[in-house]
C-alpha cells in the first residue's frame, strides 16, 4: 500500500520537485507512472525507496511512514521492494545465478534458501539454461529478465520498474510487459515508470501522469501526448 | 550462524578488496610500515635508555655521607630531620635509607672480592669504618632545576645546636647524568611523537585513497546493495576489514623488520662504538620488547586502517 498525502519535495538548492502530491496505490495494483523528463517521476520513486526524504506531507509505503522513518529502519523498508533499472545494473563479473543470488546474500539470507529460490525465479523468467552465463553473453531482453528475477527473489510486495523497455527492442516489449503482468498476478504491486507511449497505448492500465511536480491525471488508459482520456478525466475529476 | 556467514563474507570481501587495488594496497602497507618502523625505533631507543637507567639504579638517588665520628643520637637526629625534609618535599620519596660505615665496608669487600688490592681491606685497624650514609630517592619525573634546589636545601639542615652536619661535598648524586639522560629521552619522545603524527596522517591519506578506489570500483554494487536492503554495517564491514588487514599486515611486517634493525644495526652500532656512553650499555633482548611493540604496531595499524576506511565510506553511505 502506498499513500502520498500532500507530499512536497524540495532539494537543498530550492528546486521544488514535487508539489502537494496526493496518490494512493492499493496492494496488488498495476500502475504506470508517466510524464516528460524533469516532471518529478524520478524524485517520486526516490521518495518511495527513501533515497530522498519528503519535505512536507506524509508518505506511507508498505506500512512504513517515510516522513519519520529512522535511518536504521530504511534497509527493512527497502526489503519490501524490488527495483528494476533501465540499464539493468547487472554485475558483469558475476554469472546470472550469482547476480540473482547476490540480492539475497546482501540481506543475510541462508545459503539453503538461496539455493532453492534462485533456480525457481530463473525458471519464472525462463533463464534456467543461462544460469551460468555472464551478462555480457546475454541479449538485452535476457538481461532485463535477469534484472526482474533479481528484483523478485526477495519476495517484495512492491516492484518498481524504471523504464523497463528503454533498452530493449520493440519486439521484446510485450515479453517484458507480460512478465510484469505475471508478477502483478502473483499479488505484487507493480509501478512502472515509463516514457514508452506504445506500451501505454497497447496496455490499458491505471496511468498516473505527472508534470512539473504535480499529478495532472490519474486513470485507466492513455491518450496520445500524455493527455487525458475520457476515463482518466473522469477519475481525475473524482479525485479532485 | 548468521554471524559466521557474515564473518566469512566480510573476510572474503576484505581480502578481495586488498588484492583489487594491489598497487595502492602495497603503497599503503609501505607507508604504514615506514611509520611503524620509525616509531618503533624511537620506542626501542627510549626503552633501551630506561632499561639502562634501571640497571645503573642510582640515577635517581641522592646520597648524603656523614662523618663516622657522629654519635648514634646525632645520627638519629639527622635521620629524623632528613625524613621531615623528605616529607615536606614534593619530589622526594618519604623513605630515607640509612647505611652504616661497616655495611659500606662489607659491601665494598664483597663487590671487589678476589681482586689483589682488596687484601688491604683486611688489614685495616680495628674500629676503622667508612662514612655512614643516608640515601634519599627522587621520582623519575622530577625536574632537574627542582632537584638542584633540593640538593642545596639539604646542605642547610642543622643540628639542634646549630652546627651543620652536611657540607656540600658530602652530597653525592648523578644529577648531571640524570639531566642528560632525561633530555635525550624527552627529545626522542617529542621527535618520535612528531614523526608518529606526521606519518600517521600520511598513512591515513594513502589508505583512504586505497579504500576510496575500492569503494569507487564497487559504487554500483554498493548502490544496489543499499536498494536491496543491505544494512550499513553489511556494506561497511568489508571495507573496514580491508583497512584492518592492511593495518595488521603492516604491523606484522614492521615487527619482523624492527627485529632485523634491532639485532643487526642498532646492536652492532652500539657494540662497535668507542664512545664513553657505549661502555657497559646493555640492550634488552628483542623478545622483551615484542609484546609492547606488537601492541603498539597493532594499535597503530588498526587505528589507521579502520579510521581511514570509515572516512572513505562516509560519502557512499548517506541515506
Amino acid at each position: 500500500m502506498i499513500t502520498f498525502q500532500n507530499v512536497s519535495m524540495a532539494y537543498p538548492d530550492g528546486t521544488v520537485a514535487l508539489k502537494e502530491i496526493n496518490l494512493e496505490i492499493a496492494d496488488g495494483e498495476f500502475v504506470f507512472l508517466v510524464g516528460p523528463s524533469g516532471a518529478g517521476k524520478t524524485t517520486l520513486t526516490r521518495l518511495l525507496l527513501c533515497e530522498e526524504r519528503v519535505s512536507a506531507g506524509s508518505l506511507e509505503v508498505n506500512g512504513y511512514h517515510l516522513e519519520r522513518i529512522r535511518s536504521r529502519k530504511i534497509p527493512y523498508l527497502r526489503r519490501t521492494m524490488g527495483t528494476v533499472f533501465q540499464d539493468f545494473k547487472l554485475f558483469e563479473k558475476m554469472t546470472v545465478y550469482e547476480n540473482v543470488a547476490f540480492a539475497m546474500r546482501v540481506i543475510g539470507e541462508k545459503h539453503s534458501v538461496i539455493r532453492k529460490r534462485v533456480p525457481f525465479f530463473l525458471n519464472v523468467v525462463g533463464l534456467t539454461d543461462k544460469a551460468h552465463s555472464f551478462p555480457g553473453q546475454l541479449s538485452g531482453g535476457e538481461q532485463q529478465r535477469v534484472a526482474f528475477a533479481r528484483a523478485m527473489v526477495n519476495n517484495p510486495s512492491l516492484v518498481i520498474a524504471d523504464e523497463p523497455t528503454g533498452n530493449i527492442d520493440n519486439a521484446l516489449r510485450d515479453d517484458i510487459l507480460d512478465l510484469l503482468l505475471r508478477i502483478n498476478k502473483l499479488g505484487k504491486t507493480v509501478l512502472v515508470v515509463t516514457h514508452d507511449e506504445e506500451l501505454l497505448r497497447r496496455h490499458r492500465k491505471r496511468t498516473v501522469e505527472i508534470r512539473s511536480g504535480e499529478i495532472v491525471s490519474d486513470g485507466i488508459g492513455y491518450s496520445d501526448g500524455f493527455g487525458l482520456s475520457d476515463e482518466t478525466a473522469e477519475r481525475t475529476g473524482s479525485l479532485l | 550462524m548468521r554471524w559466521f556467514r557474515s564473518f566469512g563474507y566480510n573476510l572474503t570481501q576484505g581480502i578481495k578488496g586488498v588484492f583489487r587495488n594491489s598497487v595502492m594496497s602495497t603503497a599503503s602497507v609501505l607507508v604504514l610500515l615506514s611509520c611503524m618502523v620509525i616509531i618503533g625505533t624511537f620506542f626501542l631507543a627510549i626503552n633501551g635508555i630506561e632499561e639502562n637507567m634501571n640497571n645503573i639504579g642510582n640515577l635517581t638517588l641522592i646520597e648524603v655521607r656523614v662523618s663516622p665520628n657522629y654519635t648514634q643520637e646525632q645520627l638519629d637526629e639527622l635521620e629524623a630531620k632528613l625524613k621531615e625534609f623528605c616529607a615536606n618535599s614534593d619530589v622526594l620519596d618519604d623513605e630515607v635509607e640509612f647505611t652504616s660505615g661497616q655495611a659500606h665496608l662489607e659491601s665494598l669487600m664483597e663487590e671487589y672480592q678476589g681482586q689483589a688490592w682488596t687484601g688491604v681491606l683486611y688489614e685495616l685497624p680495628e674500629g676503622f669504618s667508612l662514612r655512614p650514609s643516608f640515601t634519599l630517592t627522587f621520582s623519575e619525573s622530577a625536574e632537574v632545576s627542582k632537584l638542584k634546589e633540593v640538593r642545596a636545601q639539604i646542605g642547610e639542615i642543622r643540628f639542634s645546636d646549630g652546627t651543620a652536619p652536611i657540607s656540600d661535598g658530602d652530597i653525592k648524586d648523578a644529577l648531571s647524568l640524570y639531566e642528560n639522560v632525561t633530555a635525550v629521552k624527552r627529545t626522542l619522545t617529542v621527535v618520535g611523537l612528531w614523526f608518529m603524527g606526521i606519518l600517521l596522517l600520511i598513512s591515513l591519506f594513502v589508505i583512504m585513497n586505497t579504500i576510496k578506489l575500492g569503494v569507487f570500483a564497487r559504487k554500483n554494487e554498493i548502490m544496489f546493495m543499499r536498494l536491496c536492503g543491505a544494512t550499513k554495517a553489511f556494506i561497511r564491514t568489508p571495507f573496514l576489514v580491508e583497512g584492518a588487514i592492511i593495518g595488521l599486515f603492516s604491523a606484522g611486517v614492521a615487527l619482523g623488520l624492527e627485529y632485523l634493525l634491532y639485532d643487526l644495526v642498532l646492536a652492532r652500532f652500539i657494540q662497535s662504538s668507542t664512545s664513553v656512553i657505549s661502555d657497559g650499555i646493555l640492550l634488552p633482548p628483542y623478545v622483551d620488547n615484542l609484546l609492547p611493540l606488537a601492541i603498539l604496531f597493532g594499535g597503530i595499524g588498526l587505528f589507521a586502517g579502520l579510521l581511514s576506511s570509515s572516512l572513505s565510506l562516509k560519502k557512499y553511505l548517506k541515506v
